[in-house]
């Protein structure tokens, strides 16, 4: 990456960072996101240097099972700071991707390259989105040899824009991306999406340049007149323009360090975004329509695809048969969903309060998880209880973790479990 | 998770959660005694057992106020009460079903004898339904723990089974609701038996979402043959059997205001509450509606319903409507994606 960061002229050069080489990057990182620094992560360029064997220490016993619970209690530390307050949140989001197709995701230094692991992340990011947002829409575009173009229209079918990212021709790399030709695109699309709902743009670059045909800063004052969220995740370096575009659109602007780091910006963001202020939004009424689930055995044609086949749903306005929910009837508009479509909005607001560590200090009475029933390790092996498993390694943390409401203790993989799939807590009886 | 795939072995040993009403106040409403049912589902889990020799179960009581496992041991580990000399050989009885009856006879009668010295300070509403959603909760997290646990080569196939005497309680919707997701994301079906009472709503649901089976006995004394001709099998051998018929699930909403299950709704774009009529701010998050931009939405509705359905007359009323018009642009034609 080192070469690219002489910037050409259509970029501004990155403020401290790009432009000065020598400097060392890692402090100004860990300085702005508290949560990376964390020792044994670098860039992923510095890894040849790294002699990750070394940071493993055997404890008396010869076993490794400490170091091991050590490593995954950091992993996981990273994921914790996650916001429970209540908040307004814009559950119904309306997404563009902007995704760098220039030589520079060429680029091997994230493996296999830049663009393949964007690729295959950002795969997991549309499943993924859909999956917390069902009623969200998302579009996808491309931009090389500076103009964009769009592979996939604004709309809620994840298969469709997963469809669009398998196709080479789409991801093919050629020239250099400009961020004028893709912001001017996205707000396009962008520009009707309805008020009540959010319109983002999630920008995934690997160049440290655009190229651009007119003045960049006015397109970046109009995405702001807008509401138009940007955030963007960089693969290379932060550079001045893209920087200032996330921060006046108050979007999150960061720089993957290594593969997993990259996984987890991007999954950081598919969480619906706090809104920012309530007076920028207005809120409404939306009518929705929740159809009638067809009985019959006979076949009949759909008016979304033009499909025979059994089932399907009936649009209460205008009775026409569509395959799947959640979706707009073709004929008469109406939003269609059911009524788990909501349902699966509601953990949004109302979040599970992040567990917090049981201090060594305390008395420990309970014996295993309060959900899986895994026994908790004790400081005196003699005390394990009923597994056979080794639990004499030292004890580093204290590996139970307390929701702060029904004050039981669960292990730490239930808490992630209970955090990011779950989103219960198996305690409280209340939410 | 490694057991996510659909390509699972066909001979993977599985894993079964009961989640088993305990509500004495419920049970006391059923024409079947608590005893007797428990006599029936502990044979059915001898047969679940015995099916193949590494089948694991976890048993999970659930009452109006707390969950307790009854029985959760997987056949690697150690018991978890050591065998006292009470528990002396028996040549005729397989000393695996010995345990299992034990362990659920002793746990479920002090889960039950707690219940009922708690129940008469419970609330009434609370006193006719089960914590549901933690115990379904506390099961999802035994399963995460298993299957993580497990060797890729050895894939369990986890599935939960609830058998419920009490009613749905509608303050543990979310709950409930998030957990059905998560069996969703996990694949694991969730089956349910609802032994007396009426229909429940939330367990139709959740067996319809997860691929699981949801049966309402007609005949509550016939517990143990419907469990054994219905939630004997695994999911493999389940696709070659004529599983009970699942009447079709209603998912239509009720709103929020009269509880009247709607067709065609309002819905907050805050909190997603549902209504059944345009009004100013929301119940239930406060939020003030924009007024004027609704009111066109409103009459356009109560218009077309007035006038009949002809597509000239939607197509007029929605071009009045700029939401409406809009929203069509951006899904049916292409947009210009010239600017440079």
């Amino acid at each position: 990456m080192g070469a690219a960061a002489h910037s050409t002229a259509a970029a501004t050069a990155a403020g401290g960072q790009a432009a000065d080489e020598i400097i060392d990057i890692d402090d100004t990182l860990n300085a702005d996101n508290p949560e990376m620094a964390e020792p044994g992560l670098g860039y992923a360029w510095e890894e040849e240097y790294k002699r990750s064997w070394e940071g493993i220490r055997e404890d008396e016993q010869g076993s490794l099972a400490g170091a091991v619970a050590n490593l995954q209690h950091q992993k996981k530390r990273r994921r914790r700071l996650r916001d429970t307050q209540s908040v307004q949140r814009g559950i119904i989001r309306h997404l563009v991707i902007i995704l760098d197709a220039s030589l520079a995701m060429n680029d091997k230094d994230l493996r296999p390259s830049r663009m393949e692991l964007a690729l295959s992340y950002l795969e997991v990011f549309i499943a993924e989105y859909f999956d917390q947002n069902p009623l969200s829409q998302l579009g996808v575009l491309v931009t090389r040899d500076a103009v964009a173009e769009k592979i996939s229209e604004l709309g809620g079918n994840p298969l469709e824009h997963i469809r669009s990212l398998h196709i080479k021709r789409n991801t093919m790399t050629r020239g250099e991306p400009s961020l004028q030709n893709a912001l001017e695109i996205a707000m396009n699309s962008l520009s009707h999406a309805p008020s009540h709902g959010t319109r983002e743009i999630l920008l995934v670059f690997g160049s440290l340049t655009s190229c651009d045909p007119g003045n960049i800063q006015r397109t970046v004052e109009t995405v702001k007149t807008k509401n138009i969220r940007c955030s963007m995740v960089h693969l290379a370096a932060e550079v001045h323009i893209f920087r200032e575009l996330c921060d006046s659109t108050h979007g999150q602007f960061s720089v993957a360090m290594n593969e997993p780091h990259f996984k987890d910006l991007l999954l950081e963001l598919v969480p619906p975004p706090p809104v920012v202020t309530a007076k920028t939004k207005a809120s409404e009424l939306i009518r929705m329509g929740f159809p009638m689930q067809v009985t019959d055995p006979i076949p009949t044609y759909c008016a979304c695809h033009n499909r025979l086949f059994v089932g399907g749903y009936i649009c209460p306005r205008c009775k026409c048969k569509v395959c799947e929910l959640p979706t707009d009837c073709n004929i008469c508009n109406l939003t269609l969903v059911s009524s788990p479509h909501l349902a699966r909005s509601y953990h949004h607001l109302f979040p599970v309060n992040n567990f917090k560590e049981v201090p060594a200090s305390l008395q420990h009475p309970e014996k295993h998880c309060h959900a899986c029933l895994k026994p908790f390790k004790t400081a005196r092996p003699h005390r394990a209880p009923h597994e056979g498993i080794a639990t004499a390694s030292v004890v580093q943390t204290t590996d139970r973790y307390e929701c702060p409401k029904c004050r039981n203790r669960f292990c730490l993989e239930c808490d992630l479990f209970i955090h990011d799939v779950l989103r219960n807590c198996p305690g409280c009886t209340q939410l | 998770m490694g057991h996510t795939d659909a390509s699972l072995a066909d001979d993977a040993p599985s894993l079964l959660v009961v989640i088993l009403d305990a509500n004495p106040l419920a049970w006391a409403r059923s024409p079947v005694a608590f005893v007797d049912a428990l006599k029936q589902i502990i044979v059915f889990l001898h047969a679940y057992l015995a099916l193949k020799h590494d089948n694991q179960l976890a048993v999970i009581a659930s009452t109006a106020s707390a969950c307790h496992y009854l029985y959760s041991l997987a056949p690697t580990e150690a018991p978890v009460t050591s065998t006292t000399a009470a528990a002396a050989q028996d040549g005729n009885l397989y000393q695996r079903f010995k345990h299992v009856d034990e362990q659920i006879l002793t746990n479920a009668q002090r889960v039950v004898h707690d219940a009922a010295q708690q129940s008469p300070l419970a609330s009434t509403d609370a006193q006719t339904s089960v914590r549901l959603s933690n115990a379904l909760s506390q099961a999802l997290c035994y399963i995460g723990r298993h299957t993580r646990a497990e060797a890729p080569a050895t894939t369990l196939q986890p599935r939960i089974l609830v058998l419920t005497v009490s009613d749905d309680s509608s303050q543990q919707y979310i709950q409930v609701m998030n957990c059905i997701f998560a069996c969703q994301k996990l694949t694991i079906p969730l089956d349910a038996c609802k032994i007396t009472g009426s229909d429940s709503g939330f367990l139709q649901q959740a067996a319809s979402l997860t691929q699981g089976l949801y049966v309402k006995l007609d005949h509550p004394s016939g517990l143990l043959e419907y469990l054994m001709l219905s939630f004997l099998t695994d999911t493999v051998s389940r696709r070659i059997l004529v599983a009970p018929q699942q009447r079709r699930v209603d998912f239509r909403a009720a709103c929020f205001c009269h509880k009247k299950v709607v067709d065609i709704g309002y819905v907050c774009s805050v909190c997603l509450s549902i209504f059944c009529a345009f009004s100013p701010v929301c119940s239930t998050c406060r939020t003030k509606f924009a007024f004027t931009h609704m009111a066109f939405n409103g009459r356009g509705g109560r218009f077309m319903r007035g006038r009949g359905r002809s597509s000239l007359r939607i197509a007029q009323s929605s071009a009045t409507t700029p939401s409406l018009a809009e929203s069509n642009v951006s899904t049916t034609s292409p947009l210009p994606a010239s600017t440079s």
